[in-house]
């Protein structure tokens, strides 16, 4: 496959890799060589510092995450513009900055310096390559995560890179998801695109790509060949050291169908005993949407139920139901008879234990061992504990916070601490997501020596080959109705429900039938079809100058003066807004009862000059003087409110923020830093929820110190913190560096915003009414 | 000294959620103030927290004030009952809080800088106060309001963001910033 080439794209010589503070390198005697037009797969267990060699290929090591490099590695000239290398990594909600599509990969050609003029045709182009079909100004925060990663790959080819990276683009999507990028993957190997992929679903890419290097844990390279060769002699290597589970089956060495029915036949039947749970017409929405529609189920004592479905289909909310975390907008639940929302959540998870996706909601202490005892527990690990630690390979990680431990060891921490105490039933939100071989088979085994025991257990997941060779039983959930219910076999004899199901990997993508279910959650009508003459404005020019009148106005300290500013702020609002009436009430209402009580301070508490007659009340001081006086402070505030609102109903945010940064002197670096971490806001709602729904799980003491508050927001802020390193280096990737980030004159904007004179009137205008009300009345 | 992109993410990132914090403290507040309102003072430190936790992991020139005023933006955006007047709540607050740290050119983030930089947004908060209105009220008010504010911003907005970075920091996940660097080279 190398004949194509005559000098490699990049060469790696004895590479080592140390990241601070830590002792031993990740990566070590790296020796690789990456020739143009070569698909390169490389695969190892995690913590091996895949990543690690990924972002030095990339050139993010060591100028974006700081690390000591040993050894030579020299990049083609291709490779040292910014944006050559283009990089999807694994966390589908990290890699973006920008709120719509369009703005998104432009992002990377503004950094470039291309012409704005040429940007549209770029962005359609990229869409196309990555067969993404929306809008322009659909908002990627909406979409699946399959449908964020192909974004990922357009803005990456929009830059035409010479080498491409893939850092487990998969991770966290379900079957057909993968399997869509895995088909983007197969068509850039056929135009011989230069790729680094690194994925641990490899099967479906093995016959696109060109040569397979394979790591061991100490970061060394173990192998490199071709798949067929290398697949074929290492596959026992391979499921010792937990790269591929022990019941995958080698793609090339083929299995007699045979076997594979005798594997599911030879499993213990299920020893089922009464009914355990019942679901009856469940209904769960979420505002407007239904997640779940009437929805009937019941589980016997000792199954192994999976339930399964396309993401977004409702598993994690089924899931939250049965254990009574989320409340159903109509139907019952019911454990061993007796109805869940009614029985005392001490009692309730007592006999059930739940297992969220993210570990981390469920960590309370700052000590593994204190995590595991759940209580302080000193410098004496309690001998339960260590047999727990030892178990789960944890016990070197004994005294560390559990925050800083790796992926693997947080799922086993959680999982451990779900065992610690004996419960009928185990519920486990995706148990094996986003974990290797060898951790997932530590858990499993732990769960199917319950099971032995005749313990429930209830899972969701994605991973067919785990429902195959463990679930006693299968419920497929697929747009709020449960598909199919029963065994696996059955299953597997329903090609159809599995495509429904997405549950398919290993076929073509109907994307006909992708392309209209995104139609409907995406196609929004774009809002930008009439302006007011307000919305005209420069938005950051025009922040300001509500910010100046809102300033003047602190200087209104008599009635007349106060109600002039009001009515010149109510004039901007209707008038130059037009905002309606009655939309400004609907949003004004619930401030009301707040100015009541504000307006009553301002008269109980005002000074009133020498000799003026006042009634006391309670410990307040009435005067007329003080109602005047309060009437002018409380009017003053509300102008402010009214600008407040105006604000935030006429303004696009991305132009605001940009604005300051094409036309106010701000760095790049912190328009767009700020678009980048505004840009996660929304998903703090909902880990807040599931933060709490794991406290109450936990049973949270009711001694509420100082410092549980801490550890209540340790989760959130950790992975706030986390979350932004990683889309700072999405950034960097995408050649956001060096002077681009310095100054708006050495990058060019796909957003046109410019000063014009009607911003300058209307600031000399609104401060020239200020003044007059100030100065006049 | 100089900024980092991620440095930049991860202090918006916070302010944000410092920001939505603030939101919940404003219900409180029209309560407190209208019983008494030098009581208020005792919570103001409440709004420090933003101007005191992000400078301290990020320790850079400047930290304090952008923070304190993208927290008091999200504030408002998510529908405060002040309006615009909360920007100017947020920078005189900021600024204060940017004091104490310039004060020793933003090298020095021990328990002592941290407690004056909450107690000088304190004192921001108190001048602006002055300026909304405080200076209609009986002057012993207007004295305790300060004193009041510039205790309880020592407190949440110095000794508890404090310990919520070191927290943070135990957990490891702050290596890449500053407070990481400068307590892993004393260890």
């Amino acid at each position: 496959m190398n004949q194509l080439t005559s000098s490699p794209l990049l060469t790696l010589e004895n590479v080592g890799i140390w990241y601070e503070q830590e002792e031993e390198p990740i990566v070590r005697d790296v020796s690789l060589t990456i020739d143009e037009g070569e698909s390169l797969l490389v695969m190892g267990p995690s913590g091996c510092g895949k990543s690690t060699l990924a972002m030095l290929c990339a050139r993010l090591i060591p100028q974006s995450v700081e690390a000591v490099v040993t050894g030579t590695v020299q990049y083609d000239d291709k490779l040292m513009q910014p944006g050559q290398i283009g990089y999807v990594f694994q966390d589908p909600d990290a890699q973006f900055c920008m709120l719509t599509v369009a703005d998104e990969i432009a992002f990377g050609l503004e950094n470039r310096g291309l012409d704005p003029d040429l940007m549209p045709d770029r962005i359609q182009y990229a869409l196309q390559k990555a067969g993404l079909d929306v809008p322009f100004d659909a908002l990627s925060a909406m979409f699946s995560g399959g449908m964020k990663q192909l974004l990922g790959i357009a803005t990456a080819l929009a830059l035409d890179p010479a080498l491409l990276i893939f850092d487990e683009p998969t991770a966290n999507l379900d079957p057909l998801a993968s399997s869509q990028i895995f088909t983007r993957i197969a068509a850039l190997h056929q135009e011989r695109k230069t790729m680094l992929v690194i994925e641990h679903k490899f099967q479906a890419l093995l016959p696109y790509m060109d040569r397979v290097v394979v790591f061991d844990e100490r970061g060394q390279i173990h192998r490199i060949g071709e798949p067929a060769t290398v697949l074929v002699q290492e596959w026992d290597w391979l499921v010792d050291h937990g790269i591929v589970s022990p019941f995958m089956r080698n793609p090339f060495l083929p299995e007699p169908i045979v076997r594979l029915k005798q594997k599911t036949a030879a499993l213990p039947k299920a020893k089922t005993g009464d009914t355990l749970l019942t679901l009856r017409d469940v209904v769960v929405k979420y505002g407007e949407h239904t997640v779940l529609d009437r929805l009937s189920l019941s589980v016997q004592e000792g199954e192994w139920l999976a339930i399964v479905g396309p993401n977004g289909a409702g598993k994690s909310t089924l899931l939250q139901v049965m254990a009574g975390l989320e409340k159903p907008f109509a139907g019952d639940i019911l454990l061993t008879g007796k109805v869940v929302a009614t029985m005392k959540p001490k009692d309730r998870f007592t006999m059930l234990a739940y297992c969220f996706q993210n570990p981390e909601y469920q960590f309370i202490f700052e000590r593994v061992c204190d995590e595991l005892a759940n209580r302080f527990v000193g410098d004496e690990v309690p001998e339960e504990v260590t047999t727990l630690l030892q178990r789960f390979g944890l016990e070197k990680a004994a005294k560390e916070s559990p925050f800083s431990l790796s992926q693997g060891q947080k799922r086993r921490l959680s999982v451990a601490s779900m065992l610690r105490k004996e419960h009928d039933v185990y519920l486990l939100d995706e148990p094996t997501f986003g974990q290797d071989a060898k951790t997932m088979q530590a858990i499993i085994d732990q769960l199917a020596g319950r099971h032995q025991d005749g313990k429930t257990i209830i899972m969701t997941t994605h991973d067919m080959d785990l429902v195959m060779r463990y679930a006693t039983r299968v419920v497929v959930l697929s747009e709020h109705h449960i598909l199919y219910d029963g065994d696996q076999a059955g299953l597997f004899e329903r090609p159809d429900l599995m495509k429904k199901a997405h549950l398919r990997a290993d076929e073509q993508v109907d994307t006909a039938f992708l392309v209209t279910r995104q139609d409907h959650e995406v196609r929004k009508p774009s809002n930008r079809i009439k302006k007011t003459p307000l919305q005209r404005l420069h938005p950051s020019a025009l922040f300001l100058t509500f910010l100046v009148a809102t300033t003047m106005a602190m200087f209104a300290s008599q009635l007349p003066q106060a109600i002039g500013l009001f009515i010149a702020s109510l004039a901007v609002i209707f008038g130059i807004g037009q905002v309606s009436v009655f939309a400004f009430l609907k949003r004004f209402w619930p401030f009301f009862l707040l100015y009541i009580l504000y307006f009553f301070t301002n008269i109980a508490n005002i000074a009133p000059p020498p000799g003026t007659h006042v009634t006391h009340f309670l410990w307040y001081t009435l005067s007329v003087y003080g109602l005047i006086k309060g009437m002018t402070l409380s009017i003053r505030m509300l102008g402010s409110v009214l600008f407040g609102i105006l604000l935030i109903d006429a303004v696009d945010f991305t132009d605001l923020v940009i604005g300051f940064c094409t036309d106010f002197f701000v760095p790049p670096q912190f328009a767009y830093g700020t678009m980048a971490g505004l840009r996660v806001v929304p998903l703090f709602s909902s880990e807040w929820k599931k933060l709490r729904q794991a406290r109450q799980i936990r049973g949270v003491e009711k001694t509420s110190s100082f410092l549980r508050v801490i550890t209540y927001a340790l989760p959130i802020l950790s992975q706030g913190i986390r979350m932004s390193e990683r889309v700072a280096i999405a950034m960097e990737a995408r050649g956001f560096v060096g002077v681009v980030t310095q100054s708006a004159k050495a990058r060019t904007f796909y957003r046109r915003l410019k000063i014009h004179f009607d911003d300058y009137l209307f600031f000399v205008f609104l401060l020239f009414i200020s003044f007059l009300c100030l100065s006049w009345l | 000294m100089k900024w980092k992109l991620r440095d930049v993410v991860v202090m918006v990132i916070l302010a944000v959620v410092c920001g939505g914090i603030y939101r919940i403290w404003d219900v409180l507040y029209p309560l407190v103030n209208t019983a008494w309102v030098p009581s208020q003072g005792m919570l103001n430190g409440l709004w420090f927290i933003a101007c005191g936790l992000i400078p301290y992991i990020i320790r850079r020139p400047g930290a304090a004030l952008l923070a304190e005023l993208i927290a008091a933006m999200i504030e408002q955006a998510l529908g405060s009952q002040f309006g615009l007047q909360n920007l100017i709540w947020g920078l005189a607050q900021g600024v204060g809080a940017e004091v104490a740290f310039a004060l020793f050119f933003w090298r020095n983030y021990s328990i002592v800088t941290m407690m004056l930089s909450g107690a000088l947004a304190g004192l921001g908060a108190s001048i602006t106060f002055y300026f909304q209105g405080g200076n209609a009220y009986v002057g012993s008010t207007v004295f305790l309001y300060f004193l009041f504010s510039a205790i309880s911003g020592a407190i949440f907005g110095g000794i508890l963001p404090k310990l919520l970075g070191d927290a943070l920091h135990r957990a490891g996940i702050l290596r890449n910033f500053a407070i990481g660097k400068v307590v892993a080279k004393k260890g």
